[in-house]
């Protein structure tokens, strides 16, 4: 089926974090020889001066994928960096969707389409989503002598054939499938007081480096 | 490393022997049936139309919880869940007429503020599953004073469950656990218990799609 991904237990990252400190080192969230992942809860917030998000080189990416840490190098992301002193106390953390989507399946142009409430169906007793692809809906079918109908209610003779048949429902666009979809967004910012009271500047970066101040 | 985590539907039972059934890729979505079932896709037992005005029908609960099979770096915390109403679950699919006040999607919650259901604890630990029963094909029991957690909430604060409107995105979701989920540790979570109940009035088949999300912090 076009558009269905696979199964998926974790959603790459696209951005790594460096921490970098007064004393001119830094520490980043991947250890470049190494390639173990450092914990944010190392990073030494009195000497930080500056903390950035920055998209995954290539030949790292390539190194972490090898020891099965799921990245991805997108060299063209823009970086994100703040700048800190002792006033200024660092907010980082990711927000991990996993969402369960329900989605049509066109029986006869075999296209996948969802059906939202603004979306045409068939006026019956028994409605059925119009595919905006090629215009089917469920129709029924006598079992009999194959004679179509397009809604139940047209076949007069108390809902079977004219032949005499038992109809039966061809469920064309009403059967659904379901699928996982997931997405990260990165919350990057810092609180500070300012006369007693708790000031905060967060900005939410999405995955494909657009970035709104919240 | 970045956490691994998958979502589980909770069946079966009695508690303490329960199935946890991984819905992931094309068998991820939730369907509510008058029956305890972990199927996505199955026609079996729909939630019949309430014949009488004013009556209720309702499907069997549904519980879910997250998986962490492989620990964050330094903690998972704040898991949340919405779904994809555009106005809300009785009006989106027509559930049932205004004489039917307790058509819609329901919700097991620790409180009757809205408030604290955004922002506090309303799930609970998988001690306290309870599973899903009723009389299969016809309606499920409900939540409220049937679910032995919300119950004995309900008595004590006069919540228990309720319907949440506006609940379509992260900024007015349910908060199931507040706080720490995992430390660098694998685990499951808190677990949510859902219901959809029909009233009279209601409009029979195909529903809109939806989509249902959870959402965690980590680092």
């Amino acid at each position: 089926m076009s558009g269905i991904q696979s199964a998926m237990v974790q959603r790459p990252l696209v951005y790594l974090w460096v921490a970098h400190y007064s004393n001119g080192l830094a520490l980043s969230q991947f250890d470049p020889y190494e390639y173990k992942e450092n914990s944010f809860k190392d990073i030494k917030q009195s000497n930080l001066i500056k903390f950035g998000l920055y998209p995954i080189q290539r030949q790292l990416a390539k190194e972490l994928k090898d020891r099965d840490i799921d990245v991805v190098s997108i060299p063209f992301l823009p970086q994100y960096e703040i700048n800190l002193d002792n006033n200024k106390r660092l907010i980082y953390y990711r927000d991990v969707f996993i969402s369960q989507e329900e989605y049509h399946r066109c029986g006869k142009c075999k296209k996948e389409f969802q059906y939202g409430g603004s979306s045409p169906s068939i006026v019956s007793n028994t409605p059925s989503p119009i595919c905006p692809h090629c215009g089917a809906h469920d129709i029924y079918v006598c079992k009999k002598c194959k004679k179509e109908y397009n809604r139940f209610e047209d076949a007069t003779n108390f809902g079977m054939c004219d032949c005499g048949g038992h109809l039966k429902r061809l469920r064309l666009t009403s059967s659904q499938y379901s699928r996982e979809r997931r997405w990260i967004d990165y919350y990057l910012g810092y609180q500070m007081l300012v006369n007693g009271t708790n000031h905060k500047f967060l900005m939410r970066i999405h995955e494909n480096g657009n970035a709104e101040i919240l | 490393m970045p956490a691994k985590v998958e979502i589980e539907q909770l069946t079966g039972g009695p508690p303490g022997s329960e199935t946890y059934t991984v819905k992931t890729g094309t068998e991820s979505g939730t369907r509510y049936y008058t029956m305890d079932s972990n199927l996505s896709g199955s026609s079996l037992n729909p939630i019949p139309i309430p014949t009488s005005d004013g009556g209720v029908s309702g499907s069997y609960w549904v519980t879910h919880c997250i998986n962490v099979t492989q620990a964050p770096t330094t903690e998972i915390t704040d898991l949340r869940y919405y779904q994809s109403w555009s106005i809300g679950p009785k009006k989106d699919w027509q559930l049932g007429s205004s004489n039917s006040w307790s058509a819609g999607l329901y919700i097991g919650v620790s409180s009757a503020s809205l408030t604290a259901i955004r922002g506090s604890s309303n799930g609970f630990n998988s001690g306290s599953y309870c599973r899903a029963s009723g009389t299969q094909g016809t309606s499920g029991y409900l939540i409220s004073g049937n679910h032995a957690y919300y119950e004995a909430i309900a008595t004590a604060m006069s919540g228990g469950w309720c319907p949440i409107d506006p609940f379509n995105s992260v900024t007015n979701a349910y908060m199931v656990q507040k706080g720490q989920v995992v430390a660098a540790d694998t685990g499951r979570s808190w677990c949510i218990v859902t219901q959809v109940l029909v009233g009279s009035g209601a409009i029979q088949g195909e529903k809109t799609d939806k989509t249902a999300t959870f959402v965690y912090s980590e680092i």
